[in-house]
């Protein structure tokens, strides 16, 4: 395998930034310049739509969907429970920088006192828990709806999830996150690279394949096909079913170091969720 | 039914294989009672479990096994506890193999 990549990186650089060895930035902009390259006439902000910045057919749907658009019922709702007090009479204002209005590009961070990565989810919850509140469900619901407002409150915010390099416990999460979403899993062994790298683009029976980069950018969203908003760890539990992995635990490390590399892979794209998807 | 599960197992397993570096010895022979097939197969789910890679169909075919053999079905409940152990154990040497093997997906083409 050196033997091949060593001649390549010589020739393009194109494949030189992903390597098991490169770092979160490093990634990123090998990701940017591969699917630059691979969809030329795509703006790179664009990539935050997912599939609908290369089909056009459903992106006219899309569009049209965004005139009511069927995450609104969500905002108002994770609006009024964000802003009810907790029985002692604290808020989720109160757990998060700025009230928590315009910070989900800060999500997820690596906690260094804990030791793990910390997503938006989940600190929705530890707010909860300090407080004296049961925790609640992760992928669906009302801290769906709350991580809906919260991300309204951001969007047009770019994406800034921080990987600091003198912090060896966020960058070994931020490698075990890459290295989830390039491993064979399931009955029927593929790798989320296999459809959103490789596979960019083409059809999966109606749909086209979404891009990596972009991915996170969009979240909690509400799919058609779920009837409700959900969030990334939800779809992530889809995606694994879809290739015959039994789901790991939502907010499990795994997915939180999956959620961090994904993350820091769309930096510097602006926030458009929540988003509807199909 | 059990013939499909087996026959589909094994081809997927076959380009599971692909590129990997697993044997025949990785995996197993079938037990020949109730008793032995099911332990073994919750032996074997128990070890993809702690690798954290369970394929999705596995966890539904043991509990068939076990309704196939309160049925009195006992030559059906094992040769689906032998599916079951053989779908966990193609797990586990998926899990174990791809913790080097990720690195071959790193190439964008």
């Amino acid at each position: 395998m050196k033997k091949i990549i060593l001649p390549l990186c010589l020739i393009g650089g194109l494949l030189c930034g992903l390597t098991a060895m490169a770092g979160p930035e490093e990634d990123r902009l090998a990701m940017v310049e591969y699917y630059s390259d691979r969809f030329p006439d795509v703006p790179l902000q664009e990539f935050a739509n997912g599939l609908y910045a290369f089909d056009t057919i459903a992106r006219e749907q899309w569009i049209e969907m965004e005139d009511f658009p069927p995450y609104e019922i969500a905002i108002e709702d994770g609006q009024a429970l964000f802003e009810t007090p907790f029985a002692n009479g604290k808020s989720y204002a109160d757990c998060f920088e700025n009230g928590g209005i315009g910070v989900k590009q800060n999500y997820p961070y690596f906690d260094t006192d804990a030791g793990e990565v910390v997503t938006l989810e989940l600190a929705i919850n530890h707010c909860r828990e300090a407080n004296g509140e049961e925790p609640l469900l992760y992928m669906i619901g009302a801290l769906a709806e709350i991580s809906a407002y919260m991300a309204y409150t951001s969007r047009g915010h770019e994406m800034a999830v921080k990987v600091p390099a003198d912090k060896p416990g966020a960058v070994a999460a931020y490698a075990a996150g890459k290295q989830f979403y390039y491993t064979r899993r399931g009955q029927l062994n593929f790798a989320c690279s296999s459809c959103h790298i490789q596979s960019a683009g083409l059809k999966l029976r109606a749909d086209r394949l979404s891009t990596t980069l972009g991915q996170a950018t969009h979240w909690p969203v509400y799919r058609s096909k779920w009837g409700e908003i959900g969030t990334l760890q939800k779809r992530f539990a889809e995606c694994n079913s879809q290739v015959w992995a039994k789901p790991l635990e939502a907010q499990s490390v795994e997915y939180r170091n999956l959620e961090y590399f994904l993350s820091y892979i769309s930096n510097g794209l602006e926030l458009n969720g929540p988003g509807s998807r199909r | 039914m059990i013939r499909k599960y087996a026959f589909v197992t094994i081809c997927i397993s076959a380009l599971a294989g692909c590129g990997q570096e697993s044997s025949d010895s990785d995996v197993a022979s079938p037990s020949d009672t109730f008793a032995e097939s099911y332990a073994a197969a919750e032996a074997a789910l128990a070890e993809a479990e702690a690798n954290r890679n369970v394929w999705s169909k596995t966890d539904g075919i043991l509990g068939q096994s076990k309704t196939a053999y309160d049925e009195g079905r006992t030559d059906d409940a094992i040769e689906l506890a032998n599916e079951a152990r053989l779908q966990a154990e193609m797990a586990l040497v998926q899990a174990i193999s791809q913790k080097k093997d990720w690195k071959a997906n790193l190439v964008l083409e």
